[in-house]
C-alpha cells in the first residue's frame, strides 16, 4: 500500500513454483489484511500483508511465482532479485503433489540463498495418498529446517512463523547447499576463486543470464572455462542438471516412503479417456457446458432461446429477467431514476447522471458477470480438469500454431476479453502469448452477446433463425480467432508453440481456493480498467451533450452505406460501442428517445441481410477500450497493437459486407 | 531411431536433440539423459509418467527425445 510498510525489519518472502499453494498460504497467513503495492523502484505489483506474531510485526511478501531459473518477464525479475539477495527470510514452498519437480527447483534456490525455510505444502494430499516423508532425513540432506504444512487447512502455519522468526532474529543460521558436481568440481572451484561464491559460480557455468550480468567483467574468463569443459566432456549445463537430478532422486529415495499403493482407478480411467483419440469430445462438452452455465446465469442465453423455441415463453422470460445482467440493469435504472429526481437540471447534473452514473453502471454490470465466469473456470482449473482439456484439445490448436493451453484464455475471453487477454500470461512462450492476446478480441464476449441477442430478437421474428444466427456467430468467432492467430504467427515469423505441460493430480475443487483465484483475476477489472471506462463515459456524454452525436454519427454512417446501414444513430452507437459494446443498445435508446427496442427497430427498419451485416460488424469490429488497454499492457508494442486493431476493423468490415452481399443475393433468388 | 514419440512402456532417455531453450524446459521437468520414464500414451499426444508426476508433450517435442525401450520385466505369476 505505502512504501513505509515495505520497510519492516522482519520480512518473509514466499517463494514457489506455480500451483504450489503459495496464494493459499499467503491468504491463510495474512487473513484479509493484504495490499497490492508497487515494489520500491519497480513497476511490478506485489501482494504483501502485515501480521503480528508474539508482539512482532512481520511483513509477508508474496513473490511472483517462477517455474524455473529462466527469467521471463519483469515480475520474475523481482523474484530473482530476492533469491540472489540477502534480505529477510525466504519461505520456500514445496508442492506435495509433485515433490520431485518442486525439489529440483528448491535445491537451486538453496544453492545460492541462505536463510531459507523449506516448507512442504499439501500435507493433507500426502496423507491421503499414504506418502510419508522423513523430515529429519530431508532436513539433513538439504542442510536447512524442513517443516510440513497444509496451507489450505491451516495446519502447521504457526510453526512456520516461529521457525521463520528464529531465522529472522538470528537464533538460527542456515548455510547454502553444496551439491557434488563430480567432474566439474575443479572448474567450479576455479570460478569460485574469481567471484568468492560457490552457488553463483555454478549458476555462471550454467549460463544464467541474471548472474552473468552481475559479473560482466569476468565474462571472458568464464567463457574460457566453459569451452574447456565442452572440449573435454560435454555441455556444462547438461552435466549440472544431471547431477542435480541425481541429488533429488537420492533425497526422495532415502526419505520418502509410500505406504499404500496410491493409484486411483477412477482417475486413471478418466485420464485414459482424456488422452485418447476421442478425448476432445468430453473436453469440448465440459468446456461448452461450463460456458453455457455461466452465460445462462449471466444473461439467460442460450437457454432462454431454447425455451422460447420450444414454445415455453414464460420460462424464457423469467430466465432473462432473473439473470445477473437483467437484475443489475434493473437496479441501476431504478437508482439512476431516483437520483435524477434529486439533482437539478443543469450541465453538471447531466454530467453526473448521464455520464458518471452511466459509466459506473457499465462497471457494475460487468463485474459480476466476469466474476461468475472466472469462478466456474477456476473450478475447472483447480480440479485438474483444465490441464486435461488443454491436452486433449492440443492437436486441434496445434493446427493453428497454438498449444492446447490457449483454450484457457480463449474460454475466459468468451466472458470478457479483458481477463482473457490477461490470462494469456499462462502461456509458456512469448510468441504464443502475443498471438493469443492480439487475436482475443475476435472472441465474442458477453457484452457483444447481449447486443447480438437483443438485435436478433428485435429484427428477426423466428426464434429458430435467431438461435441459428447467434450460434453461427460463435462458430465464425472461433474460426477467426484461430486463423488470425495463425496469421500473426506467419507475420511475426515466430516458431510454432509446442505443448509441454505438467498434469496436476485430480482433486475436488476447494471453494476457498477457487474464490481466491476468481477474486485475483476479477479485481484487475476494477483496479486497472474502471478508471479508464469512467473517463470514456464522460467523453461520450460530452459528445452527446454538445450535440456532436449527429455530425459524427452521420460521418461514420457514410462508411456503411454499401450495406444500407447509413442511419446516423447507428453510426453514433458504433462509436459509443468502442467504449463498451453493450452501450450500443443504450446509446440507440438515448438518441431515439425510447428504451423500447422494438420501436427503435421499427424506425431503423432493417431487413435480413442488413441485420446480419450489422450483427457481424458489431461482433468483430475494434476491441472495446478496456480490452485495447489490456492488450497494450500485455504486448507492449504500440506499432504491432495499432496494426492489429486496424486489421481487425478491416476484417470486420469485409466480412460484414460479404454477408450482406451473399444474403441479399440469396433472398432475392428465393 | 526410437524416440518418445514412437515407443511404449518403460523407457530410458538417451539424449535430446534440440535448442538450448527446449533443453532447459525439459531438464526442469525432469526429462534428461539417463532418466527412466513410463510412456502412458503417444497418440494423439504423448503423455508420460515420471515418478509421481504426469507430463504431456506435443509429438513435435517428443520426436526430439531419443530413448531406449527397457527390457520387459517378467511378471511374477
Amino acid at each position: 500500500m505505502n512504501k513505509k510498510s515495505l520497510e519492516s525489519p522482519y520480512k518473509i518472502f514466499l517463494l514457489a513454483q506455480p500451483n504450489s499453494g503459495k496464494t493459499t498460504l499467503f491468504n491463510t497467513l495474512t487473513g484479509k489484511r493484504c495490499y497490492v503495492a508497487n515494489w520500491p523502484g519497480k513497476t511490478v505489483e506485489v501482494f504483501h500483508g502485515e501480521i503480528t506474531h508474539h508482539g512482532k510485526k512481520i511483513l509477508i511478501v508474496d513473490l511472483p511465482g517462477i517455474n524455473s531459473f529462466k527469467t521471463l518477464g519483469k515480475e520474475e525479475e523481482l523474484t530473482k532479485e530476492i533469491i540472489f539477495g540477502k534480505e529477510g527470510v525466504v519461505v520456500l514452498l514445496i508442492n506435495g503433489e509433485s515433490l520431485y519437480r518442486s525439489l529440483y527447483f528448491a535445491i537451486q534456490v538453496l544453492e545460492v540463498r541462505s536463510n531459507v525455510l523449506v516448507v512442504i505444502n499439501k500435507s493433507d494430499f500426502l496423507e491421503s495418498r499414504g506418502i510419508h516423508i522423513n523430515l529429519k532425513a530431508f532436513s539433513e540432506k538439504l542442510n536447512v529446517d524442513v517443516i510440513q504444512i497444509s496451507a489450505l487447512k491451516g495446519i502447521g502455519v504457526n510453526q512456520l512463523i516461529d521457525r521463520a522468526l528464529d531465522l529472522l532474529e538470528g537464533r538460527k543460521r542456515t548455510e547454502k547447499l553444496k551439491i557434488d558436481y563430480g567432474i566439474l568440481e575443479s572448474y567450479i572451484e576455479e570460478i569460485e576463486s574469481l567471484i568468492h561464491d560457490r552457488g553463483l559460480a555454478v549458476k555462471l557455468l550454467e549460463g544464467d543470464e541474471y548472474v552473468l550480468k552481475m559479473f560482466e567483467d569476468k565474462k571472458e574468463a568464464i567463457e574460457k572455462i566453459k569451452k574447456e569443459i565442452e572440449a573435454k566432456y560435454s555441455n556444462a549445463e547438461e552435466i549440472i542438471a544431471m547431477q542435480r537430478h541425481k541429488f533429488v532422486s537420492d533425497i526422495i529415495k532415502s526419505s520418502v516412503r509410500e505406504v499404500k499403493v496410491s493409484r486411483n482407478e477412477f482417475e486413471e480411467r478418466l485420464d485414459s479417456i482424456f488422452f485418447s483419440r476421442f478425448g476432445f469430445i468430453p473436453a469440448i462438452l465440459l468446456l461448452l457446458g461450463t460456458i453455457a452455465l455461466a452465460f445462462t446465469i449471466n444473461t439467460g442465453f442460450p437457454f432462454n432461446l431454447i425455451f422460447s423455441a420450444l414454445g415455453l415463453e414464460g420460462i424464457s422470460e423469467k430466465l432473462e429477467k432473473y439473470s445477473l445482467a437483467g437484475l443489475i440493469s434493473l437496479i441501476i435504472e431504478n437508482s439512476s431514476d431516483m437520483l435524477k429526481s434529486y439533482i437539478p437540471d443543469s450541465w453538471w447534473g447531466s454530467l453526473i447522471t448521464d455520464g458518471i452514473i452511466a459509466g459506473l453502471g457499465v462497471i457494475l454490470t460487468f463485474f459480476p458477470i466476469i466474476v461468475v465466469v472466472n469462478f466456474l473456470m477456476s473450478i475447472l482449473e483447480d480440479s485438474g480438469l483444465m490441464a486435461r482439456i488443454a491436452v486433449s484439445l492440443n492437436k486441434f490448436f496445434s493446427m493453428f500454431g497454438l498449444t492446447g493451453k490457449s483454450v484457457f484464455p480463449f474460454g475466459i475471453s468468451l466472458a470478457c476479453n479483458v481477463p482473457g487477454v490477461m490470462a494469456s500470461r499462462i502461456l509458456e512462450t512469448d510468441a504464443e502469448r502475443i498471438k493469443v492476446a492480439l487475436s482475443s478480441p475476435f472472441v465474442i464476449c458477453q457484452a457483444r452477446l447481449l447486443v447480438i441477442v437483443l438485435f436478433a430478437a428485435a429484427f428477426l421474428s423466428s426464434p429458430l433463425v435467431q438461435s441459428l444466427i447467434v450460434t453461427s456467430m460463435y462458430l465464425l468467432s472461433t474460426i477467426l480467432f484461430l486463423s488470425i492467430s495463425k496469421l500473426y504467427g506467419k507475420i511475426t515469423r515466430e516458431e510454432v508453440s509446442e505443448l509441454l505441460l505438467e498434469l496436476p493430480p485430480y482433486h475436488f475443487p476447494s471453494m476457498k481456493v477457487s474464490w481466491w483465484i476468481t477474486w485475483e483475476r476479477s479485481k484487475s477489472f476494477i483496479t486497472k480498467i474502471s478508471g479508464f471506462l469512467l473517463l470514456f463515459a464522460v467523453l461520450i456524454w460530452a459528445l452527446d451533450y454538445f450535440a456532436l452525436a449527429e455530425p459524427i454519427g452521420s460521418f461514420i454512417a457514410k462508411i456503411f452505406k454499401p450495406m444500407g446501414l447509413d442511419d446516423w444513430t447507428l453510426g453514433f452507437s458504433l462509436i459509443v460501442g468502442f467504449f463498451a459494446k453493450e452501450l450500443i443498445i443504450e446509446s440507440l435508446a438515448i438518441v431515439h428517445g425510447t428504451s423500447d427496442i422494438s420501436k427503435i427497430s421499427e424506425v431503423l427498419n432493417l431487413n435480413l441481410p442488413q441485420t446480419v451485416a450489422l450483427l457481424v460488424f458489431v461482433a468483430f469490429y475494434t476491441p472495446c477500450a478496456a480490452t485495447l488497454f489490456a492488450i497494450f499492457s500485455e504486448v507492449r508494442n504500440k506499432k504491432l497493437v495499432t496494426a492489429a486493431i486496424i486489421l481487425q476493423i478491416l476484417i470486420a468490415y469485409a466480412i460484414s459486407f460479404l454477408f450482406f452481399v451473399v444474403i441479399d443475393a440469396g433472398t432475392k433468388i428465393i | 531411431m526410437k524416440t518418445l514419440e514412437n515407443s511404449e512402456g518403460r523407457v530410458t532417455v538417451k539424449g535430446i536433440v534440440g535448442g538450448k531453450g527446449l533443453l532447459r524446459r525439459l531438464f526442469d521437468m525432469g526429462i534428461y539423459p539417463s532418466q527412466k520414464i513410463e510412456v502412458l500414451t503417444n497418440r494423439p499426444q504423448v503423455v508420460v509418467k515420471l515418478g509421481d508426476t504426469k507430463i504431456a508433450l506435443s509429438r513435435g517435442i517428443a520426436k526430439k527425445i531419443v530413448v531406449e525401450e527397457d527390457p520387459v520385466e517378467q511378471e511374477e505369476p
